[in-house]
């Protein structure tokens, strides 16, 4: 589904990312995991098409982002981590905007909202522009975006900073839900306890580096402690570097 | 507090030059340069024009013009800083981004100071530039002493401050009383500002264009008629003052330039104070206009569908594009309030045209200059004013995508389509502008057929190009790191799109005049031709530019 072949990404002589591969599968929920600074969104950013990779190769479905980058795109759905939307955009004019974008027919996205909008019970303010919503309100309609045009592959960069517990919840069964259903999600984040609860891997970042990646059963066994928690392997793998 | 306001303004300036120091150097220099021409050239323009006032032995002409031209001076400026001071002190006071975490500390008083201050310097820096000039060629003309010229600039100057000051009191006023009254909406304030803005606006235009100059000459026997007459049309307004100091000076006349000086800086004083009260409601009035329509409400009520989303979301992505920036532009208060005060200063020039034809005579008996002169410029007018437009809300089109960026960067669509969204938008808009600004000049010109189609051509074709040259070199020199449109033009590109677009401007102006003067039809293929190559060559280097676009 998502391979990321020996991706480094400069910003003049400052490497944000050095020589990250790795691998993701159909059906698979991916998380990264790593300081601030450690080069998350720089990945994702390669990923989706937004910067350009120094070196290093990105395929989606075998094909690459650089050579076909409108059908790469079409596949992948994006949560970015500050859902900044234009401020006098209803929610409901913004789903209708990004599934234009898609590509997506009116009457199927008009018939697809409804459904979305249950997810987060957003029904009764999806008419009302996107300055009067709440951080989380926000946040809930950017991941209904990236499920409308019924993507491949999800990127999602700290998915839950910023929802209440019963949103938070909705959206990683949405995420779940999307993952067993054959779609793949590539999650960057700092909230361990949701990265160990969801991943079927685990990938650890440190300062550019894809230090190490596993379940997180195997990441115990390289640490050699079977009951470490994900914090304590983190910080294992970003400290041993 | 004023200490500190000027602290902050030059570590502003340090900040600036820090970073690209050669380029910004060479910005500041441009920017001294055209100010210095623009002063320039208002210092000529009316040292000739009020020499001439001069020349006969008619005092009426001596007196009553310059008199004349001082009260629409002082009455226009005033009401463009009125109207400049109300947008910043409806956007800055009660709906400044990132103002909370001052509104948060013991401190919160104090961002009113400070934004009272900045509107006192944003709106009335101007009048320098402007009144300066002004100064110096009546002073030239009238020989004025030391002390009536520091006595005529501190009017101006006062005055410049009264109307500022005034605007932001006015607005504290109305959301005080809007707050008492439980009315907690922004949109209630802007839409009073702008009633009272266009009001005024009224008054004044009505003052300017019904003024009927021939009754100042008509009238032989009196001592000093003209003083008579134009006080019963202009004395209503506070810009009266200082008009009459400046005029005071031409006169020698001491206690008057003294007496109109103390009563502008008795005004200010007034307005002072009514903030300082008033701004011991800061905090009360802030807090309304923080709520909003607040999503999370118990009880279900109607939905109103918002402005313009009935219309139907289009098929293409370009045309999704297109309805985006339609829905963007048109619902943006900050954005409908700028466009209003340029479209004000564009159609304030057909006050100045009426006024030609009925006083001056252009129009009715010299035919060549109708000919030829008068809708060439008029149409340098028109494209400079949409260049300004185009300055303000086409050249940082793409920047302001800013930190929005994400959504189409991350969408299979191709940049291309996006640019070419963004000039279809802006280019039918402005052209529609351009099309009513032209039919509003040349129609009281009574022009002939040929003159209107070949003026509608070259406006049209001047403002498509001078569209795709913004919107262009706004994409190569994109800036994601501000979304303020205010700072994305006056940087470097833009002040280089200023000096083309106005270059090319004026060109077309030329040409235009040498088109009807010599009839010589075949220029227009010479304008065409220039302004498709400048078209293409700004067109393909933006979309190079794009190809290799990152959203960082």
């Amino acid at each position: 589904m998502l391979e990321i072949k020996n991706l480094t990404k400069k910003f003049g002589d400052f490497t944000a990312v050095e020589n990250v591969s790795l691998k993701i599968e159909k059906g698979e929920f991916f998380s990264i995991i790593g300081p601030n600074g450690s080069g998350k969104t720089t990945i994702i950013k390669n990923i989706l098409g937004l910067l350009h990779p120094t070196e290093g190769q990105i395929l989606v479905n075998e094909k690459s982002i650089e050579e076909d980058p409108k059908k790469v795109k079409s596949k992948i759905g994006y949560i970015p981590d500050e859902p900044k939307i234009w401020s006098h955009i209803t929610g409901e004019e913004f789903l209708f905007f990004s599934g234009n974008l898609y590509g997506i027919d009116n009457k199927q996205i008009e018939k697809k909202i409804p459904e979305l909008l249950k997810n987060f019970n957003l029904k009764g303010i999806e008419k009302k522009y996107f300055e009067n919503y709440s951080r989380g309100n926000k946040q809930k309609f950017t991941i209904l975006a990236a499920l409308l045009h019924d993507p491949d592959l999800i990127l999602v960069d700290e998915p839950i900073v910023g929802l209440d517990p019963q949103a938070a919840e909705s959206a990683m069964e949405l995420l779940n839900n999307f993952v067993s259903e054959g779609g793949s999600v590539f999650m960057a984040t700092h909230t361990l306890p949701v990265a160990q609860e969801h991943s079927d891997r685990v990938g650890v970042l440190h300062e550019g580096k894809l230090v190490e990646t596993g379940t997180i059963e195997n990441l115990r066994e390289k640490m050699g402690d079977p009951e470490a928690s994900l914090l304590k392997i983190y910080h294992h793998f970003s400290q041993n570097d | 507090m004023i200490k500190k306001f000027l602290s902050y303004y030059l570590k502003k300036i340090r900040r600036y030059f820090r970073e690209n120091t050669k380029s910004r150097v060479s910005v500041a220099i441009l920017m001294v340069a055209a100010v210095f021409l623009l002063a320039f050239g208002i210092f000529y323009l009316t040292r000739e024009g009020l020499a001439s006032t001069q020349e006969g032995t008619d005092p009426f002409l001596a007196q009553a013009v310059p008199l004349y031209i001082y009260q629409l001076f002082f009455l226009i400026t005033g009401f463009l800083i009125f109207v400049s001071s109300s947008i910043f002190g409806l956007f800055n006071f009660f709906k400044g981004e990132k103002n909370d975490w001052i509104m948060a500390t013991p401190k919160f008083e104090d961002l009113s100071w400070v934004n009272f201050l900045r509107a006192l310097t944003d709106s009335s820096w101007p009048i320098f530039i402007l009144a300066l000039p002004l100064l110096l060629a009546v002073q030239n003309v009238f020989n004025f002493t030391p002390v009536y010229f520091l006595l005529a600039l501190m009017s101006a100057l006062i005055f410049s401050l009264f109307a500022s000051g005034s605007a932001i009191v006015l607005i504290f006023l109305i959301s005080l009383i809007l707050k008492v009254l439980k009315i907690k909406s922004f949109k209630a304030l802007a839409l009073i500002t702008g009633l009272i803005s266009i009001s005024i606006g009224g008054l004044v235009w009505s003052r300017i264009v019904n003024i009927d100059i021939s009754k100042v000459f008509q009238v032989q026997e009196a001592i000093d008629p003209s003083l008579l007459f134009l006080k019963e049309n202009f004395s209503i307004f506070p810009s009266y003052f200082p008009s009459m100091t400046v005029f005071a000076g031409q006169m020698q006349n001491m206690e008057s330039a003294v007496s109109n000086t103390a009563i502008i800086a008795a005004g200010f004083i007034a307005v002072l104070l009514l903030f300082v009260i008033l701004k011991k409601k800061f905090l009360y009035i802030w807090q309304s206009f923080q709520e909003g329509s607040f999503e999370a409400k118990t009880k279900k009520e109607k939905v109103v569908a918002p402005l313009f989303s009935k219309t139907a979301y289009p098929k293409s992505k370009e045309d999704t594009i297109f309805k985006k920036e339609l829905l963007v532009s048109l619902r943006s208060a900050r954005n409908l309030f700028w466009f209003g005060f340029l479209m004000i200063l564009m159609f304030a020039q057909v006050g100045v045209v009426n006024l030609l034809e009925r006083y001056v005579g252009i129009g009715a008996s010299q035919e060549v200059a109708v000919a030829g002169l008068t809708p060439s410029l008029q149409i340098g007018v028109i494209l400079f004013f949409i260049n300004a437009l185009i300055l303000r809300f086409v050249f940082p089109a793409l920047s302001q995508e800013g930190s929005t960026s994400w959504i189409l960067g991350s969408a299979p669509i191709d940049l291309e389509r996006v640019f070419n969204a963004k000039f279809k938008f802006y280019g039918a808009l402005l052209t529609i502008i351009g099309i009513i600004a032209l039919s509003i000049y040349i129609i009281p010109l009574t022009v002939s057929f040929q003159i209107a189609v070949v003026s509608l051509l070259i406006l049209t074709s001047g403002i498509l190009t001078s569209t795709m040259l913004g919107l262009s070199i706004g994409t190569i020199f994109l800036n994601f790191k501000t979304d303020d449109p205010q700072r994305l033009s006056t940087s470097g590109p833009g002040i280089g799109f200023t000096l083309i677009s106005l270059a090319y401007g004026g060109f077309g102006a030329y040409l235009l005049y040498e088109i009807f003067s010599g009839e010589n039809y075949l220029l227009i293929l010479l304008f065409l031709a220039i302004s498709i190559i400048i078209y293409k060559i700004a067109k393909t280097k933006a979309l190079n530019s794009l190809e290799n676009l990152e959203f960082l």
